[in-house]
C-alpha cells in the first residue's frame, strides 16, 4: 500500500464510492414516479461514464483539470437523483445540487483538451455559467429555507411544502435556464469555430467537444423549448425520450472526451520520438515533415533565417516574407536567441490550444539546434586538440634538433679544440720532455676522446643528424649499420616527408628494433618504407618470438601516441612464435 | 702539398691550420663556409681540401654538398670530409664508384694529428682515407652468420686497414711484416668473404666497406 501514491489511492476510493453510490442514486429516482428500467439504465450509465473517463484522465494526465473537473461532473449528476430521496433534508440539499451538472460539462468541454481555460470568450462563458448556476443555487436556497423542515424532516408534509415552494421559484428558474441556454449555444459556437479554424490531427480531436457542445446546447434548447412552448400534458413521455437519447449522447460524449486527452497523449508520443529521430539538426525538408508529422498540421511551415540575404528561406531554399506578416493569422514561433533568430514555425493556430505540445515540439527542434551546436563545438575542439598534438610533436622535434645541435656545435667542437691543443702541446714539449707528463697528456687527450664519443652517441639519442641531412632512407640506412643484428632495409621512398613524419617514422623503428633485440630475441629484422595516397608506411617484421604486449611497454606507447599525435594509426600484429609484425600509417600532408 | 680548410668554428680552424703547416703542409686558404671554399678554389690551386660537414647556413650537410661538388670537377680536387657523426652511409656516398681522392674522417681525428697529415696526405696523392671509427662500427656488428669469424685475428686487423684506405705496403709497414706477407693475408681475406680482387685500391675499400654494410 505504501508505495501507491496517495492520489492513486484517493481515485480508487472514488471509482468505489462511483461504483457503489451510483446505482443507489439512480435507485432514488424510483420514489417519486414509475421509471422505466432503459430511463434508470441511462442515468446510471452518464454518471459512470463521465466518472471513469474522470478517472483515468486522472490517473494518466496528473496536471490535467479535465480529470477531476470531470469527476466532478458525474458526482454532480448522481447528486441530482437524490431529489427524488424520501428523505426530506437529502432531497433539499440535492435540489440545491441539482442542476450543476451542465455548468461543469461546459468548463470540461471549455478546457479540453490542456484543462486551461485561457481565451477571453472561453472564460467569459466558463465564468457566466458558473454564476448563473449560483445565482440559481441560492435563490432555490433562500426561496425554500422559511420552511421548518426541522420539525419533520422526514414527513411527506415537508417534501410537498418544499415542493411547493420550489415550483413558486418556477419564474426564476425560466430566467435562468434561458440564460444557460444562451451559454450553451456560445459554448457550442465557440468549439464549432475552433474545429473550423483547426486542420488535421488538431481537428480529429476536437471532434468530441463538439459534440459534446452540441449535446450542452441540444439539451437546454430542448429543456428552454418544452418549458416554454409544449404544453405540459405531453411533457412527460418526451421527458423521457429526451433524457434517454440526451444520456446516450453524454456517455459517447464521455467517451470522446477520454479519447481525445489519451490522443493528446500520444501526440506527446510523437514529440518524444521527434526527439529521438532529431539527431542534431536534419536538412530544413525533413525537419519541416518532421515537425508536421508530430504536430499534425500538414499546413505547417519551417523558415531559416540566412544571413547571406538577410532574410528568411523556406524549406525549398526560396527567399520568404517575414514568416506570418501575410495577415493569414497563422502562428508564429521563433527559435534561436531574441537578437537573431535562426528559425522560424509558422503553423496552424488552433495547435496553440495545446501550447504544452507546441513549445515541446519547439524544445525538441532547440534541442536538435543546440546539439548540432555542440557537436560542431567538440568537433572543431577535437581538432584543435589534434592540431595541437602535432604541433607538439613538431615543437619537441624542434628542441631535440636544438639540443643535438648545440651538443656538436657547441660541447663536442670545445672538446676536439681541446685535445688539439693538448697534442700541441706535447709535440712543443719535444723529444726531451719527462715521461710523467707526456703520460698525463695522453690519458687526458683520451679522456677528452671518450667525452666526445659520449656526446656523440647523447646527440644521436636525442636526434640523429643524419635525418635532417639526407631523410628517412639514409637516417634508416645509418640506423641499421649500427644495429647488431641484420636489417634490411627496403626504401620506398623518392622524396623527403615533413620533419615530424620522418622523425615519428625513425623513432617508431628505433623502438622497433629496441624490442625485436632485447625482447624478441630476434636474428633478423624486415623494414619497409612506402609511399601511397600522402601517406606514409613503415612495415616492421622480426623473426623473434613474438608475444609483444604494447600496452605493457612504456617505449611502444610512447611511439603510439605521437603517432597518434600526427593522426597516424599503429597496428601490432604479435603472435607467440610468428615474430612480430608493426605498421605504422602516417598522413604526410600536415597541416 | 696546397691545402685549403674550409671549418666554421674559428678554434678549431686555426688548430688545424697549425697542425697542417707543422706537418709541412702549405695551406693556401682558411675560410668559415662552403661557398668561400669553392671560391678560393677557383681561384687557388689545391692540391686537397678539408671540408666540415656541418657548416652554415643550415648547418647540416653543406660541406658533404661541397665535397661532391669538388670530386665532379674536372680536374677533381681531393678532399677529406670531417664529420661529427660516424656514418658510414656518407662514407659510401663520397667514395662514389671508389674513384679515389676521398678521406673520410671523425672530427676528433685532427687531434691525432699523425692519423690526419698521414690521411690528408694519402687523399691528396689520389688515396683514399676511411675513419678507423667507421670501420670498427661496421666490423663491430653482429651478424647472424658472420664471415667474419673465419677470419684469423690477423687478418681482421689487415681487414680493418684495408677498409681504412690503406695500400698493402702501408698495412705491411704498420705491422711490421713483409709486403708477400700482407698480398696472402689479403688474398685469404677476400675469398673468404667472397670478394673479387679489386682493380686498385680505392675500389678494394669500397667493395670492403659495401660488403660490411650489407653482410
Amino acid at each position: 500500500m505504501r508505495d501507491l501514491p496517495r492520489r492513486r489511492i484517493w481515485l480508487a476510493a472514488i471509482g468505489v464510492l462511483a461504483l457503489v453510490g451510483g446505482p443507489f442514486a439512480t435507485y432514488q429516482l424510483t420514489h417519486t414516479a414509475e421509471r422505466s428500467p432503459a430511463l434508470l439504465l441511462a442515468d446510471l450509465a452518464v454518471g459512470w461514464s463521465m466518472i471513469a473517463a474522470g478517472l483515468l484522465i486522472a490517473d494518466r494526465r496528473p496536471g490535467n483539470r479535465i480529470g477531476p473537473l470531470a469527476i466532478l461532473t458525474g458526482l454532480a449528476w448522481f447528486a441530482g437523483d437524490f431529489t427524488s430521496s424520501d428523505v426530506a433534508v437529502v432531497s433539499y440539499l440535492a435540489t440545491l445540487a441539482h442542476g450543476w451538472f451542465d455548468p461543469l460539462f461546459a468548463l470540461v468541454i471549455l478546457a479540453y483538451p490542456t484543462g486551461r481555460i485561457i481565451r477571453g470568450v472561453d472564460r467569459f462563458l466558463a465564468i457566466g455559467f458558473i454564476a448563473v448556476q449560483a445565482g440559481w443555487t441560492i435563490a432555490k436556497a433562500i426561496g425554500m429555507r422559511p420552511i421548518a423542515w426541522w420539525d419533520c424532516p422526514t414527513c411527506i408534509s415537508t417534501v410537498d411544502a418544499w415542493f411547493a415552494a420550489y415550483l413558486a421559484l418556477d419564474p426564476i428558474g425560466r430566467v435562468e435556464t434561458l440564460l444557460l441556454t444562451a451559454l450553451s449555444v456560445g459554448v457550442l459556437m465557440v468549439v464549432v469555430a475552433r474545429w473550423q479554424r483547426a486542420t488535421g490531427t488538431a481537428r480529429q480531436r476536437l471532434a468530441p467537444v463538439v459534440l459534446a457542445g452540441a449535446v450542452l446546447a441540444g439539451g437546454f434548447v430542448v429543456t428552454f423549448l418544452l418549458q416554454t412552448i409544449v404544453p405540459t400534458s405531453a411533457r412527460e413521455p418526451l421527458g423521457e425520450l429526451r433524457v434517454i437519447v440526451l444520456a446516450v449522447l453524454r456517455v459517447l460524449v464521455a467517451i470522446g472526451l477520454l479519447i481525445g486527452v489519451l490522443r493528446a497523449d500520444s501526440a506527446r508520443g510523437r514529440i518524444a520520438d521527434l526527439v529521438v529521430r532529431l539527431d542534431g539538426l536534419p536538412p530544413l525538408p525533413v525537419l519541416q515533415a518532421s515537425l508536421r508529422d508530430a504536430l499534425g498540421d500538414p499546413s505547417l511551415k519551417v523558415f531559416r533565417w540566412e544571413p547571406a540575404f538577410a532574410g528568411f528561406a523556406d524549406a525549398a531554399g526560396r527567399p520568404s516574407d517575414r514568416p506570418g506578416a501575410d495577415g493569414s493569422g497563422r502562428t508564429v514561433l521563433t527559435i534561436g536567441d531574441g537578437a537573431s533568430p535562426d528559425l522560424v514555425i509558422e503553423h496552424d493556430p488552433s495547435l496553440r490550444d495545446d501550447p504544452g505540445l507546441v513549445s515541446a515540439a519547439a524544445a525538441a527542434v532547440r534541442l536538435a539546434a543546440e546539439n548540432e551546436r555542440l557537436q560542431a563545438e567538440v568537433r572543431a575542439q577535437l581538432e584543435s586538440v589534434r592540431a595541437s598534438r602535432a604541433r607538439i610533436v613538431e615543437a619537441q622535434d624542434d628542441q631535440r634538433r636544438r639540443i643535438e645541435r648545440d651538443l656538436h656545435d657547441g660541447a663536442q667542437q670545445r672538446l676536439v679544440s681541446l685535445q688539439l691543443s693538448l697534442q700541441m702541446l706535447r709535440r712543443s714539449l719535444g723529444p726531451n720532455a719527462d715521461a710523467g707528463t707526456l703520460a698525463e697528456l695522453d690519458a687526458a687527450t683520451a679522456e677528452a676522446s671518450a667525452a666526445i664519443a659520449d656526446i656523440r652517441e647523447l646527440a644521436r639519442g636525442v636526434h640523429p643528424a643524419i635525418l635532417s641531412e639526407a631523410g628517412l632512407g639514409a637516417a634508416l640506412a645509418s640506423l641499421a649499420d649500427r644495429t647488431p643484428i641484420p636489417v634490411v632495409i627496403d626504401d620506398g621512398l623518392d622524396r623527403r616527408l615533413p620533419a615530424a613524419v620522418e622523425a615519428t617514422a625513425y623513432f617508431v623503428v628505433a623502438e622497433a628494433l629496441t624490442n625485436a633485440i632485447k625482447h624478441a630475441e630476434a636474428g633478423r629484422v624486415e623494414v619497409r618504407t612506402s609511399l601511397a595516397d600522402d601517406h606514409l608506411r613503415v612495415e616492421v617484421h622480426d623473426d623473434g618470438r613474438g608475444g609483444a604486449e604494447p600496452s605493457k611497454g612504456t617505449g611502444m606507447t610512447g611511439m603510439q601516441d605521437r603517432v597518434a599525435a600526427l593522426g597516424g594509426t599503429v597496428r601490432i600484429d604479435s603472435r607467440r612464435g610468428a615474430g612480430t609484425w608493426l605498421e605504422v600509417d602516417l598522413p604526410c600532408a600536415l597541416p | 702539398m696546397r691545402v685549403a680548410v674550409a671549418e666554421d668554428v674559428v678554434l678549431l680552424r686555426e688548430g688545424i691550420v697549425r697542425v697542417l703547416r707543422d706537418g709541412g703542409f702549405e695551406v693556401v686558404g682558411a675560410v668559415g663556409d662552403a661557398a668561400a671554399l669553392l671560391e678560393l678554389v677557383e681561384r687557388e690551386h689545391i692540391d686537397v681540401a678539408i671540408v666540415d660537414i656541418r657548416m652554415p647556413p643550415t648547418h647540416t650537410d653543406e660541406g658533404l654538398v661541397a665535397a661532391e661538388d669538388l670530386l665532379a670537377r674536372e680536374p677533381r680536387v681531393p678532399v677529406v670530409v670531417l664529420s661529427q657523426n660516424v656514418e658510414p652511409a656518407h662514407a659510401v656516398r663520397l667514395l662514389g664508384d671508389g674513384r679515389g681522392g676521398v678521406g673520410y674522417l671523425l672530427k676528433e681525428r685532427v687531434a691525432a694529428v699523425d692519423d690526419l697529415l698521414d690521411a690528408v696526405d694519402r687523399v691528396g696523392r689520389g688515396g683514399t682515407a676511411v675513419d678507423p671509427a667507421v670501420v670498427a662500427a661496421l666490423v663491430g656488428r653482429r651478424r647472424a652468420r658472420n664471415p667474419l669469424d673465419d677470419l684469423t685475428p690477423r687478418e681482421r686487423e689487415v681487414l680493418e686497414l684495408m677498409a681504412e684506405g690503406r695500400s698493402n705496403r702501408a698495412i705491411a709497414s704498420r705491422l711490421f711484416v713483409g709486403d708477400k706477407t700482407v698480398e696472402t693475408h689479403v688474398a685469404s681475406i677476400l675469398s673468404k668473404l667472397g670478394l673479387e680482387e679489386a682493380p686498385d685500391d680505392h675500389r678494394r675499400v669500397l667493395a670492403v666497406l659495401s660488403w660490411l654494410r650489407r653482410a
